[in-house]
Parts: C-alpha cells; sequence; structure tokens
C-alpha cells in the first residue's frame, strides 16, 4: 500500500491536539516552579488548553475517516519547497547578509515554480530589494543584518 | 479656546509646517504598509530627524506619521492578508475575504473612509472636549482596567471563526503567550528559556508577522498561481462609492467611533482594543452576524473606523496629563518633550500655540489621508497585486524578513518568524483562527497585572473588583457581551421550533 506523506484532515487534527496536549502538559509542569500567583495563572490556562485539546482529539478521533476530504498541505511538494526555501533564505542571511539571498529568491522561487517571464522576475526582485534598502536603510536609517556588501551599502548613507 | 485656536491656525497653515503634515501622512501610510514596522517605530525615528527643526514641523511630521499609518496597515491586511500593524489584525477577517471575492478596491475604499472619519471624528474631539473627557479617565484605577481588558477579550467571541472550540484554544494559546517574560507582580522569569531575548515577553512583531505573513505566503507558493489579478478588479468605479452608501454606514461609524475614542481615553488601553470592540459592536448589532468574517463591508468599516478613531484621542490624556493612551502616544510624548515641551495641564498654558497647533495638525493629516491614502491604496499598493502570486511570494517575504530584523535588530528574531510562521501555517490550515491569539497576547497581561494590582491595593479583597460604578458598568457590559451568542442561539431554536411547528 502506498504511503501518503500528506496526513488526511482528521490524522493532521489529532497529531496537532497530541502535540497541544503535550504541550499543556509541559507548561503545567513548568509553572509548577513559580511561586505564588506567577504559576497559578498559567497553570490554569495549560489546564484549559489540555481540556481543549483532549476535546479535539476525541472528536477527530469519532469523526469517520474520509479518504477524499482535503489533507493538511495544499500540495506537499510545493509546500516542502517553500519550507526549505524559507529556512535556507534566513541562514542565508545569518551567514552572508540581506542582499544577496533576497535576489536569489526573489528570483529564484518563481522560476522552481515554473514561472519563466525572467524579465519581470529580475524586475521586481531588484525593484524590490532597492526599495526596502531606500525606505529601510537609507530614509529611516533602520540596520540590516551584517552583509558581506556592507562597504558598498555604506555608500549609500 | 477659540482665540488659542485661532492664534494657532497661521502657524499650521505656513507652507513648510503643512509640508510637513503631508510628507509625514505618505511616510505613515509606507510605514504602516510595510508588515513589521509599527507607526511606533516611524515616530521613533522621527524623533532624531526632526531634532533641532520647528516644534510644528516636527509635531506635523508626528501627527501625519499617526494618522497615516495607522490606516497604512490595512493595506496590505486588504490586499495579501498580512496586517501591517497589530490594529489591522480585524479588518483582515473580512478585507482578505473581499479580496479574494474580487472586490479588494472597493474594500480599501471602505477603510479610507472610515478611518478617515474615525481619525476626524476623533481629532475633534481632541480639540473641542480634551479638558473634560481628561476628567473621565481620572475615574479608572486597576478594577477599573482589570474590567476593561476582560471586556476587550470578551470580544474574541466575535473572532472565534466557525470553530467555537478551536476559537477557544488560540485564545488560550494567545494568554499562554502572553504570560512569557516577566512578571511584573512578583519578578519571576515565565517560559523565557533562559532566553534574554523573551525577558519582556514574545515580541508582537515578530508574533503577529509569523501568525499572518507566512501562512498566505507558503499558500501562496504552494497554489503556485502564475497569474495576477485582472486589472478591472482593482477599478474602483466598478466598484461602487462608500460615500454613495453614506447611510449604511452611518450607524456603524457613529459607533465605532465613539468606542474608539473612549477607548483612546483611557491611559494604557488605547492601541488594537477599539478595532475589536468596534467590530465585535457591528457584528452584534448586525442583522447578518454570520456574514462576518466572509467579506461583510461592515467588518472592515467598524474596524477601520474604531482604529482611526483610538489615534487622536489616545493624546489628550497624553496632553494633558503627561499619561499616554497608547504606545504611539507614549513615544509623541517622548517626541514633546525632545522639544522642550512637557506635557501636562501647564502646557496649555504656556505653549497654547504649539499644543493647539497639533490638535489642528492631527485633524488636517485626518483629512489628507482621504486623498493621500485613496490614491496611494488602490493606484499604487492595489498594482501589487496585479503580480503573479509566485512572484508576489517572495516579495512578502523580503518585506516581512527585513521588517522583522529592523524591530531589534537580532538576528534571533528571524529564526522565531521561521518557527511560528511554520506552526501558524498547520494552524491555519487546521481551522484555528489567529486573531484570538493575538488578542489573548495583547490583553491577558494587562487583565492580569491590573487584577494583581487592584487585589494587592484592596488587601487581597476580591468584592474591591466591583465597588465602583465605573467597574459596575464595565463588568455588567462584559457579561452581556459573553450572553449574547446564548441570547441569539436561543433565539435561533426558538425561531426554529416556531416555524417546525407552522409547518405541522
Amino acid at each position: 500500500m502506498a504511503v501518503n506523506l500528506n496526513p488526511s484532515g482528521r490524522q493532521a487534527d489529532t497529531g496537532f491536539a497530541a502535540a497541544l496536549l503535550a504541550a499543556a502538559g509541559w507548561a503545567f509542569a513548568e509553572a509548577g516552579s513559580y511561586p505564588g500567583a506567577s504559576g497559578t495563572y498559567p497553570q490554569v490556562l495549560a489546564v484549559l488548553l489540555a481540556i481543549g485539546a483532549a476535546l479535539v482529539m476525541l472528536r477527530s478521533l469519532m469523526r469517520p475517516a474520509d479518504p477524499d476530504g482535503p489533507r493538511l498541505f495544499l500540495h506537499a511538494g510545493r509546500f516542502v519547497l517553500g519550507l526549505a526555501v524559507v529556512v535556507a533564505y534566513v541562514v542565508s542571511i545569518d551567514l552572508i547578509g540581506y542582499l544577496l539571498p533576497s535576489l536569489a529568491v526573489a528570483v529564484l522561487v518563481p522560476l522552481l515554480l515554473g514561472y519563466r517571464d525572467l524579465p519581470l522576475t529580475v524586475a521586481v526582485a531588484v525593484g524590490t530589494v532597492a526599495t526596502i534598502v531606500l525606505v529601510f536603510y537609507v530614509i529611516l536609517g533602520r540596520p540590516l543584518p551584517p552583509d558581506i556588501l556592507d562597504p558598498v551599502l555604506a555608500v549609500l548613507r | 479656546m477659540i482665540e488659542a485656536l485661532l492664534n494657532a491656525l497661521p502657524h499650521v497653515f505656513a507652507l513648510p509646517n503643512l509640508f510637513a503634515v503631508l510628507l509625514g501622512t505618505v511616510a505613515g501610510l509606507v510605514v504602516g504598509a510595510l508588515p513589521g514596522l509599527t507607526v511606533t517605530t516611524g515616530i521613533a525615528v522621527l524623533i532624531p530627524l526632526t531634532f533641532g527643526l520647528d516644534p510644528l514641523f516636527a509635531l506635523g511630521m508626528m501627527a501625519g506619521m499617526y494618522n497615516g499609518g495607522s490606516y497604512g496597515g490595512a493595506i496590505p491586511a486588504i490586499l495579501l492578508r498580512v496586517p501591517g500593524t497589530p490594529a489591522s489584525v480585524a479588518t483582515i477577517l473580512d478585507g482578505y475575504e473581499m479580496t479574494k471575492q474580487g472586490r479588494a478596491a472597493y474594500a480599501l475604499q471602505v477603510a479610507v473612509v472610515s478611518g478617515v472619519i474615525g481619525s476626524v471624528l476623533s481629532a475633534l474631539a481632541l480639540i473641542v472636549f480634551a479638558p473634560g473627557l481628561v476628567k473621565v479617565s481620572l475615574l479608572f484605577g486597576p478594577a477599573e482596567y482589570f474590567w476593561v481588558a476582560i471586556l476587550g477579550l470578551a470580544t474574541v467571541a466575535s473572532l472565534l471563526g466557525d470553530d467555537f472550540l478551536k476559537g477557544v484554544i488560540a485564545a488560550v494559546i494567545g494568554l499562554l503567550i502572553g504570560t512569557m517574560g516577566t512578571d511584573i507582580s512578583s519578578g519571576v522569569e515565565r517560559f523565557t528559556f533562559d532566553r534574554l531575548e523573551f525577558a519582556e515577553g514574545m515580541d508582537i512583531v515578530v508574533l503577529l508577522t509569523g501568525l499572518f505573513a507566512i501562512p498566505p505566503m507558503l499558500e501562496m507558493i504552494e497554489q503556485a498561481g502564475r497569474k495576477g489579478m485582472p486589472r478591472e478588479l482593482l477599478n474602483l468605479k466598478r466598484q461602487g462609492s462608500v460615500l454613495g452608501q453614506w447611510r449604511r454606514f452611518l450607524p456603524i461609524w457613529s459607533r465605532s467611533s465613539i468606542i474608539g475614542i473612549i477607548i483612546g481615553i483611557l491611559p494604557g488601553a488605547g492601541g488594537s482594543m477599539s478595532c475589536y470592540l468596534a467590530y465585535n459592536d457591528a457584528k452584534r448589532r448586525s442583522k447578518e452576524p454570520e456574514t462576518f468574517g466572509k467579506g461583510n463591508p461592515d467588518g472592515i468599516a467598524a474596524s477601520e473606523c474604531g482604529n482611526g478613531a483610538d489615534n487622536a484621542a489616545s493624546l489628550i490624556p497624553a496632553l494633558s496629563l503627561g499619561i499616554p493612551g497608547s504606545g504611539v502616544a507614549a513615544v509623541i510624548l517622548g517626541g514633546l518633550l525632545v522639544h522642550g515641551l512637557r506635557p501636562g495641564p501647564q502646557l496649555f498654558n504656556e505653549h497654547p500655540d504649539v499644543v493647539y497647533g497639533f490638535m489642528i495638525q492631527m485633524l488636517l493629516s485626518a483629512l489628507l489621508l482621504l486623498l493621500v491614502g485613496g490614491l496611494a491604496a488602490t493606484r499604487i499598493f492595489g498594482q501589487a497585486l496585479r503580480l503573479p502570486p509566485v512572484v508576489l511570494a517572495p516579495m512578502i517575504l523580503l518585506f516581512v524578513t527585513v521588517g522583522v530584523y529592523a524591530v531589534n535588530n537580532a538576528m534571533f528574531d528571524l529564526y522565531m518568524l521561521l518557527l511560528i510562521g511554520a506552526v501558524a501555517y498547520v494552524l491555519d490550515r487546521l481551522g484555528y483562527p489567529s486573531a484570538p491569539i493575538i488578542l489573548g497576547v495583547i490583553l491577558g497581561p494587562i487583565a492580569e497585572s491590573q487584577l494583581s494590582l487592584a487585589l494587592t491595593i484592596s488587601g487581597g479583597n476580591p468584592a474591591a473588583l466591583v465597588s465602583s460604578p465605573v467597574s459596575m458598568i464595565v463588568a455588567t457590559l462584559t457579561l452581556l457581551i459573553l450572553a449574547s451568542p446564548l441570547w441569539s442561539m436561543w433565539k435561533d431554536r426558538r425561531r426554529v421550533r416556531s416555524s417546525a411547528e407552522a409547518a405541522s
């Protein structure tokens, strides 16, 4: 039998409710170490969260399975691509700065998704990055993440 | 007062000061429309930039930034489901639905007209009622503020979405996140994971952006749409005029303005609470409450009008008593001090031309918003939707990333954005509404700290919570709001039963 990596709505509902239940348990235990009312309030909230999560779990388990119903991801493959892009983008910003990863993401994502109008994509990418640098860095004086192109940016100020 | 206003007029209408208001309004619109940048940030940036300039030039820019930024948040909220500011979360509920239905231009028009009406009435309230209204805010102590926060939380009932249970869970998640950071009553650090970044709790901008900007961006990538919105869907003329339908919106504008002004005046209660209360009020009174959250323009009108009405009103206690009504008002107070203007009753005596001039500038910027906001929103920002979603998705990512980083200049925030965004995607796909999470995070800490303060003052006597007429009124209002869904349910059942009996 083929394994579907995109969970059904029922499976996802149950799994997420279980994760919420675990988080509520952890929050309750953690809040127990806080003195007085500082701990009581979050403990009450954790109990409420646990009750809610248990009810959702029970409800989804009692619901009949619907093999044709909506699944967690709209398109599992493209979701993985999107998430991978976001993760790679943030890590790249941390490593080499904002400018080059931003240009790369703005050009590559449409290409990877099958959009072939390269002139428009490049124009939008350059225009967006230029606008961001102008508004945030030049006009508002907000810092951008440390960048390997900092010497170039310094000229703009 | 009239003499002081007349004396201030020539200063306000001096060309450089007029230009300052215009510049501030445009800048505010841009700042509000950029997810991650808040009005507070914009004004904080203006303070050093305008240092040494004429006070009315500086205050004119701040007035423009306040009103412009307040509306600017609605633009990405309606077009992209990304709230520019915390106050625009309620606008998303119906605004984005209208965009999906091809009524983006009309939704933007409702937002700008409603925001302008709220802002104008708020500015008029600031000018006319400032001294008298200040007395109202003096009636509020910790117990009253506790009830105001609970009243705000009670409005969560209108934001729960289709699944009541999941809506309640979302609100509890928000309340739990709101407990993160140092408990001000005991000094205990809660859920900080020994990270200094969490000492003051979860950053609201990071949370907001992760919850509302990342899921639609990921969904755009999943859908991989290669065609943008057709030009005709953004054509104003074909979608009707809001001003032509003023009779429909008038009751909502009136009530939302009053709500926004009252909430704005209460020190510390302002900001995003007014838009939720106004939205809840409009939904509760509507003959079709079930259409709210599904593209009802009344929802946008209420939210944006309440939001705009909060602006100038939050400056009433700030200018008169030196107590800010919102975070933005607190930054403006700092701006006044930088220019040697000490807020308080003496400000009205010592610098009447400046203080009344500033009030007129708030009114002026509200009116300018209609022109600048209308043009910019529909003719510039709206055009972003003509780009194919596959091109638009990375653009959103670029803007939110730089905006989130700019809040604290920390990479940590970007990693948090990533984590929150991934969880928010799952929440979104499983039908957990995000708005109650934000409401819980904003109001939970206020309710907890004010309750603690009220109980400490009364020596632990819970009766102190309902010992004043004001707290009793607000508590009763809260109970009424909480009971209203039950009342509607009972009425619906009765209607169904009677129609079944009639049929048989």
